[in-house]
């Protein structure tokens, strides 16, 4: 009969807490950090950077819609994956710093710590994750990823 | 400034008034019965006109009329009724002649006798029309239970609402309301704002429309910058003869969701509303005052409305050829900002982030001025002069990004003059001018000049072929920008074949001059922020179309069909677009692509077992987005309504149901913005209704009518991210003294 919400049972989350190395003085000047937001790709690594947009609006990537708390010392996050069960190879902290189009990762998901490798995540129907964390280190910044 | 301009305005309608010159006739008349051909009964109400002079009248309760002040010279004779063929009677009136008529009509169940102003600026047969006309009667207002001006046009052939946009055969996607590709009159009155250039539902006079005819195709060779997709005319009813009060009662509620997840509230969010309004004649001074009042709590929180409306319209015959109107209508309209859902799963209230305090005040107030004069028997001038305000605020502050504030006045005025040449050669000219004034935060303060001119005439020299060519020029112009110079030909042929179908074509071109909003709009609302483009150009169509009509009989039931063939083109065509060479998430609006429509409508009507009332329509369409080579966003390409009515002595019951196929695209940037954008599937949707005539029964003049609107509570969305009305169930009384 049409539209319909989703059940609750069958929605898959993942969620964590976002923390900025340094707290809420490293971040950047107001005027460069315009949305942040917590973006979860099925493909890596990534042509170039307008292919960031692209798997956006392809339905590629999960993207939190509002931009997360800026300028704090951490933020928890929670994503729905829409359509379950998604092969999450990169997780990323996004910056926009200006238009649409001009984006750039800050933090990455990676079990080791290592922000150049980062961790694969699979997500079933009902799936629940918890404890995605990622640490955002604004002086060492991540390989972006294309 | 305003004031000084209200007052010029006022002294030329002034003017003009009492400064037409006398007429000067020589005294003919033309007297006569119209009559039932089968049974000879006198047919009560026939419209009998004689083409192209502004002279009418109807006939009485014996079926006779009177028709004076006539000049020597050939005429046609056009009478309409209800249910009755149409006739054109050539008639030859000499110098203080006095012609007697006995008029015969055959009964035609299907027919409905209409008569429509808005296809060629003069009253007229709707069949002898070049172009597709559709016309919702007031009978059909009533049927329907509309208390809106949006529910009324929903089951029209060609016709899907955008929610504030009325998509016209595809003319219009969705651009949040603003600059509609359908020009909106009442009684002849551009009713467009003069800052948004968009409809403002709630300003129309629902209680008081005798019809709105819907003119389908470009349309400004007559009507000027937004005629782009068609036109809409309101006409207002005029007032009775004897004093009359009517009044009408509606209220209802909307179901709860089925799914828990979308119900919001713990109880049914109700509906209603009232109207009132009376009428009556002195001598030759004549009144309708109505108002009335609509609280919607909506199905959606954050969505409630209040509005409030009052409507006068004032009538005075100076003498038999000298006829002033004087229309005043106000609306008020204190809402919500909803704009779109949190989500698929929370789809009855708005993103959690919004600021729920905010509230959006808005009043509207039309009054125009219309002076019909008959110089002599050939030539009638009318004149129509008026201004339209619009008014919206919300409540933040001034200081707050979201503020939103402006003031729009539009001044109109056309000076038409009707001339008939020569047997059956009618020539229609006038000259408008169109000043927007708008003083906003939103805009600026930015004022709007537009005048045209405008010719057309129509011949009927052949018989059964009526021809109709016409041309209008636009000079418009807006503060710094360059001017912009438009000219809209037009062509039009209707013929009557030997062998029964009745055929049209037409060709024609429309523009839209951008409004004051999609240039200089700067605001914020809910996440999006829209910037100015002051190089905004006109985007213009040329439409082209034929048509075939005919009424004819199987197996003893009368049948009724139209078919219309239609292909449009576009260019220049403005649409709100993501800038990405700003910072931020900008809308602007951007001359961003051509367009082709290409489309075929048929509708078949039909008196099923001689008493069971059906129509059903279908339109299938092509919009073809030329420049990315995709169907353009927005528009669905195939939708299919149905109307049936079936009498039961004092109940009646009606059904309708309507299809319309999912939209292919939209725009897929919203999804930066709003969750599940792209959840929408195709409209199912079905209202019955049950009509009960309590006169007939208890001789109390009462009729009592139980709708239910979206019966089987079916969920869509209309436009990205709002759920469509949820089913309704309402009672409606209606009475009148």
């Amino acid at each position: 009969m049409g539209l319909a919400p989703k059940e609750p049972s069958k929605k898959s989350y993942i969620s964590g807490q976002i923390s900025y190395k340094g707290g809420r003085a490293s971040w950047p000047l107001p005027d460069s950090v315009l949305e942040i937001r917590l973006v979860a790709f099925k493909n890596y690594p990534l042509s170039d950077s307008s292919s960031i947009l692209k798997e956006l609006t392809d339905g590629n990537a999960y993207f939190t819609i509002d931009t997360l708390p800026r300028f704090v010392d951490k933020a928890d996050y929670s994503l729905e994956i829409i359509d379950p069960p998604a092969l999450l190879k990169y997780i990323a902290v996004a910056q926009r710093y200006g238009n649409l189009f001009q984006w750039r990762v800050i933090g990455v998901y990676s079990e080791t710590g290592d922000n150049t490798k980062p961790s694969t995540v699979m997500v079933n129907p009902g799936d629940s994750l918890t404890n995605i964390n990622i640490e955002v280190d604004f002086l060492n910044l991540p390989p972006q990823p294309f | 400034m305003d004031r000084l301009f209200i007052n010029r305005w006022i002294l030329l309608f002034l003017s003009i008034l009492f400064l037409s010159p006398t007429q000067v006739f020589s005294l003919s008349k033309i007297t006569g019965k119209v009559i039932d051909k089968s049974d000879g009964s006198p047919l009560v109400g026939a419209s009998i006109r004689l083409e192209g002079t502004g002279l009418g009248t109807f006939a009485n309760k014996e079926g006779n009329f009177l028709l004076k002040g006539i000049k020597r010279a050939k005429y046609t004779l056009m009478v309409t009724i209800v249910g009755y063929e149409s006739k054109h009677l050539p008639v030859q009136v000499l110098d203080n002649d006095s012609v007697y008529l006995l008029i015969e009509l055959k009964s035609k169940p299907l027919s409905t006798g209409e008569v429509v102003v808005s296809a060629n600026k003069r009253i007229q047969a709707v069949q002898d029309v070049p172009i597709s006309i559709s016309v919702v009667s007031n009978s059909d207002l009533l049927t329907k239970g509309s208390t809106r001006f949006d529910e009324a046009l929903r089951y029209v052939p060609g016709i899907i609402m955008n929610k504030d946009n009325i998509n016209l055969r595809g003319s219009s996607g969705f651009a949040f309301g603003l600059g509609s590709r359908v020009a909106l009159l009442v009684d002849g009155f551009p009713l467009l704002s003069g800052d948004q250039g968009d409809m403002k539902y709630d300003a129309i006079p629902i209680f008081n429309i005798e019809q709105i005819e819907i003119v389908k195709g470009a349309g400004s060779a007559l009507y000027g910058t937004g005629a782009l997709g068609g036109v809409i005319n309101i006409i207002t009813k005029e007032p009775e003869e004897n004093f009359k009060i009517k009044g009408r009662l509606h209220s209802g509620f909307y179901t709860l969701p089925r799914f828990q997840q979308w119900r919001y509230r713990e109880d049914v969010p109700w509906k209603f509303g009232f109207d009132i309004s009376l009428t009556s004649k002195f001598n030759s001074f004549g009144y309708i005052i109505s108002g009335g009042l609509e609280n919607d709590e909506s199905y959606r929180q954050y969505d409630k409305s209040l509005q409030y409306h009052l409507f006068t319209k004032l009538n005075n015959n100076f003498s038999e050829f000298t006829k002033a109107s004087i229309l005043f209508n106000f609306a008020s309209d204190k809402s919500d900002d909803w704009v779109y859902w949190n989500s698929l799963d929370s789809a009855t209230i708005p993103p959690t982030n919004i600021n729920k305090d905010a509230r959006i005040l808005s009043t509207k107030l039309a009054l125009a001025g219309d002076l019909k004069h008959i110089f002599n028997s050939k030539n009638f001038l009318t004149f129509k002069t008026g201004l339209y305000r619009t008014y919206v605020e919300n409540n933040l502050n001034i200081s707050d990004p979201e503020y939103r504030q402006s003031n729009a006045l539009s001044f109109n005025t056309d000076a038409q003059m009707n001339s008939s040449l020569a047997d059956r050669t009618l020539l229609t000219y006038g000259l408008v001018a169109t000043f927007n004034r708008v003083t906003s935060k939103l805009y600026g303060k930015v004022n709007q000049d537009i005048y045209a001119g405008y010719i057309q005439g129509e011949l009927a020299q052949i018989k059964d072929l009526i021809i109709t060519i016409g041309v209008r020029t636009d000079y418009e112009k807006t503060d710094s920008s360059d001017y912009q110079l438009e000219f809209s030909p037009k062509l039009g042929l209707n013929y009557t074949s030997f062998f029964g179908p009745k055929f049209r074509l037409s060709i024609g071109k429309g523009f839209r001059a951008p409004t004051v909003a999609e240039k200089f709009a700067s605001l914020k609302f809910s996440g999006f922020t829209v910037a100015p483009n002051p190089l905004l150009k006109s985007e213009i169509s040329w439409s082209a179309e034929i048509g075939s009509t005919m009424d004819f009989i199987i197996a003893e039931t009368p049948l009724q069909y139209d078919l219309s063939i239609y292909h449009s083109e576009y260019d220049n065509l403005i649409e709100p677009t993501f800038d990405n060479t700003q910072q931020g998430a900008v809308i602007k609006f951007l001359n961003i692509t051509k367009a082709r429509i290409t489309g075929v409508e048929f509708t078949l009507k039909s008196l099923l077992f001689g008493f069971i009332g059906f129509q059903t329509s279908i339109n299938a369409m092509k919009p073809m987005d030329i420049n990315l080579n995709r169907t353009l966003k927005y528009r669905s390409t195939f939708f299919w309504y149905n109307s049936l009515l079936i009498p039961l002595g004092n109940v009646e019951l009606y059904t309708d149901y309507r299809f319309i196929n999912r939209m292919e695209t939209v725009d897929e940037l919203l999804k930066l913005q709003v969750r599940d954008y792209d959840a929408r599937v195709p409209m199912h949707i079905l209202d019955f209704r049950l009509k009960l005539k309590l006169k007939e029964m208890t001789n109390i003049p009462i009729v009592l009518t139980l709708n239910m609107k979206n019966a089987f509570d079916y969920y869509y969305t209309e436009v990205v991210g709002n759920l469509g009305p949820t089913r309704f169930i309402g009672l409606q009384i209606e009475s009148g003294l």
